[in-house]
């Protein structure tokens, strides 16, 4: 726990203040190699929709889940457990509490946990969900924004859990253990981190792609700082640790990823969300117009029917599992089921075919894009790294990149 | 048993094909679109569509036994040209005496302009129209000369009539699905390949249904994975309302919202009245049977509604992990799910 008494922080720029000359502080002892303290961590969340049509405030999500919010300026609080009468940091909420940032100086491996849980805790909460492809996308614009010769720092993930049944309950969290205590099963399992200069990974990364599939699974991402050492690192599930001796830095590419991330949602939302539209027409009367497009997830290589079936079983015979959906599975065939479920994060349905070859999602409207979003991440990180994605007829890259297209990085 | 011919042969079936041949698919995914390829996207499901007054004067005049107005399964629109095709599903083909014969004078009737006042769209807009039924392979014949008779009979009374074609389902014995459209069909109605055209791609001992846009219509035979698939819709809409619910609250399980919501408001459409009623008393049941008296404290019965008090996170998650283990609501299908026999392949 770092001893910052936040209790004197009155304004946006007293935190930011109080952020930035810690960050210096821990930047120093990281050049030292003697951090003492926890990083400034940023933790991105959504809440769902529905929140901004509701009278729900962001002190009603967080208090039934013991959290107490002391709200500084608009659009900013002071974050406390109760239960364990501490502060945890600092929330930001941005686009009228679509989105949040939580600061926070709390060590990883608390406050990863503490906020996983929090999470879990409601459907009107949700990590801001980075899949491969879309750090596929952003490594675009730290090409674009950085000095070549500054170094970026990749981690690419992919654990093939379901190619062997471990019979296992899986957690809907993951569990830190000792690799000493882990039961072997050979499976495809890779984590591998590049750190590199940028000009030396420029043009690299898809020929490794190619030649190594489990690289589309990018699951970190460093930003380098434009204005001192160090930088960025952001994670799939939205998370963004500042190693740069800025925070005032920091924010700004929070920001920036946030606003593509926004821009994404809207886009998702507006193909992907399915519904049977009553139209009124000038003469009276209505007509009912079916608008939508299927997410489509192609997967590389067929699966074959042991991990077709253990992804079936583990998935839809547990209630926890990974995806965090419910269905009862209608069987079709050997590899084929079609489930009409929940996603029982955010409590919203959805449609699902899936065979050993794709997956197809009915996202019926009003169910958050951001089902999209985990679904793909998830897809990518333990069933198939490669796997292709479109919404309709548009490639999930394609809506990635024009999502980033207008979007500027700013210093604010 | 629900063998594949009886599957293709399904209203259900032959609607929800339809409605994804229509769909925008950019990847290879076994089933293709062929109908968006060709231009089309869903304009509207289940229209009432009425004949304007002075046609429908006229029509008495001359004895034509057509009904005034028609809802004619599915309209789709051709993106670059005002072409609408109104499509209608049909299990087998139908004679010129037949109740079917005076729906399709009514479609024949809606043409050009006419369909235009009938979609109350602008008059200055040229409007194309065309009607296609979707049957079985082995029906198209006679559904072809049918509604030819009906063409003549229209003209010769004076009437402008649209072109009736046909796009007829047919499947292999790897349980793949085409469709088959006559050039001349295929050129009327401007897809972009005539003949057999395979578009779903079919899997040994697999039904090769896609997941289902319409769970259910009363109106025509019910099948079992139409059942299934409303129960599971209904299920998942009731763990949506509590899963999403505050704490304390109280939410509102309204029959009628429920079997609504389950079938993205093609409930409200359904005409007969005797199997909504049906469906509403099944779900009440369900609702009565299987929630109220395994949480009598909880759930108060208003009028066609149960209203569940939820006043703890306790009450919550009691809920939710009790429906999270239900299976399916067996007030609405008592069968078994036998979904597909892959012993019974036909060509």
């Amino acid at each position: 726990m770092a001893d910052i008494n936040f209790s004197g922080i009155k304004s946006r720029d007293e935190m930011i203040q109080l952020f930035d000359g810690y960050s210096f502080e821990r930047k120093e002892e990281l050049d030292q190699k003697k951090t003492k303290k926890g990083l400034v961590k940023s933790y991105l969340l959504e809440t769902v929709d529905g929140f901004q049509d509701s009278t729900t405030s962001i002190t009603e999500i967080f208090d039934p889940l013991g959290c107490e919010l002391v709200q500084i300026e608009e659009g900013l609080y002071k974050i406390a457990d109760k239960n364990l009468k501490r502060h945890i940091g600092f929330l930001e909420s941005f686009w009228s509490g679509r989105y949040l940032v939580l600061y926070s100086l709390e060590l990883s491996e608390i406050v990863d946990k503490w906020i996983k849980g929090l999470v879990l805790s409601t459907p009107q909460l949700d990590h801001v969900w980075l899949s491969g492809w879309t750090f596929n996308m952003l490594w675009e614009k730290v090409k674009n924004l950085s000095n070549p010769n500054r170094f970026t720092r990749m981690v690419f993930e992919h654990e093939s859990i379901f190619e062997i049944d471990s019979g296992i309950e899986e957690g809907e969290d993951e569990e830190i253990s000792n690799d000493e205590d882990r039961a072997i099963f050979e499976r495809r399992s890779s984590k591998i981190a590049l750190v590199d200069r940028i000009r030396l990974l420029k043009d690299k990364l898809s020929h490794f792609q190619d030649l190594y599939s489990p690289m589309y699974s990018i699951t970190q991402l460093r930003f380098p700082s434009p204005i001192s050492k160090g930088g960025h690192d952001f994670f799939y599930f939205g998370k963004a640790t500042n190693r740069s001796e800025s925070f005032r830095d920091h924010r700004s590419h929070v920001l920036y990823v946030l606003k593509i991330y926004r821009e994404m949602i809207k886009r998702t939302q507006d193909i992907a969300w399915y519904s049977i539209e009553k139209v009124s027409i000038q003469k009276g009367g209505e007509f009912q117009q079916l608008i939508g497009a299927p997410l489509i997830i192609e997967f590389k290589d067929p699966l074959n029917e042991e991990t077709f079936n253990h992804f079936i079983d583990s998935t839809f015979g547990r209630v926890k599992n990974r995806f965090r959906l419910w269905g009862n599975p209608i069987r079709l065939g050997p590899k084929k089921i079609h489930v009409y479920g929940v996603d029982k994060h955010l409590w919203q349905p959805i449609f699902l075919e899936i065979t050993n070859k794709h997956l197809i999602a009915i996202i019926p409207k009003g169910t958050c894009g951001n089902t999209v979003h985990r679904l793909v991440s998830n897809i990518q990180i333990y069933l198939d790294p490669a796997a292709k994605v479109s919404i309709g007829n548009k490639p999930y890259k394609e809506i990635a990149d024009d999502s980033s297209k207008g979007i500027t990085y700013e210093q604010y | 048993m629900n063998s594949i011919d009886k599957i293709i042969g399904d209203h259900l079936f032959q609607m929800n094909l339809i409605l994804w041949l229509a769909q925008p698919i950019g990847m290879n995914i076994g089933l293709r679109a062929i109908l968006a390829e060709s231009g089309y996207s869903v304009y509207s499901i289940s229209p009432s569509l009425a004949l304007p007054i002075p046609i429908r004067e006229r029509i008495r005049e001359k004895n034509i036994a057509a009904q005034d107005g028609c809802s004619p399964d599915i309209i789709l629109k051709r993106k670059s040209s005002d072409l609408f095709m109104l499509v209608e599903c049909k299990k087998q083909s139908f004679g010129i005496e037949s109740s079917n014969s005076e729906q399709a004078r009514t479609m024949l009737l809606l043409e050009g302009q006419v369909l235009a006042e009938a979609l109350a769209l602008s008059s200055t807009s040229h409007v194309g129209s065309i009607v296609s039924y979707v049957t079985k392979d082995d029906q198209t014949v006679l559904i072809k000369t049918t509604c030819a008779n009906i063409r003549a009979e229209i003209e010769s009374s004076g009437f402008r009539s649209n072109d009736a074609c046909c796009i007829g389902i047919k499947h292999d014995s790897d349980n793949s699905i085409y469709i088959n459209v006559d050039v001349d069909d295929s050129n009327r109605l401007n897809i972009i390949e005539s003949g057999v055209i395979k578009v779903i791609e079919g899997q040994p001992d697999t039904d090769p249904r896609p997941l289902y846009f319409i769970p259910l219509d009363p109106s025509v035979e019910q099948n079992v994975y139409g059942k299934k698939t409303l129960e599971q819709r209904l299920l998942s809409e009731i763990l949506s309302l509590i899963g999403r619910a505050k704490i304390p609250s109280n939410v509102a399980l309204t029959v009628e919202d429920l079997l609504s919501k389950s079938t993205w408001g093609m409930y409200s459409l359904w005409g007969d009245n005797n199997a909504r009623k049906n469906l509403r008393r099944q779900v009440n049941s369900f609702l009565k049977n299987k929630i109220a008296l395994v949480f009598p404290q909880n759930l108060m019965q208003g009028q066609d509604e149960w209203i569940l008090n939820l006043e703890s996170l306790k009450d919550k998650e009691s809920f939710l992990s009790f429906l999270l283990k239900m299976k399916g609501v067996e007030e609405l299908s008592k069968d078994q799910l036998e979904l597909f026999d892959g012993t019974n392949k036909q060509q």
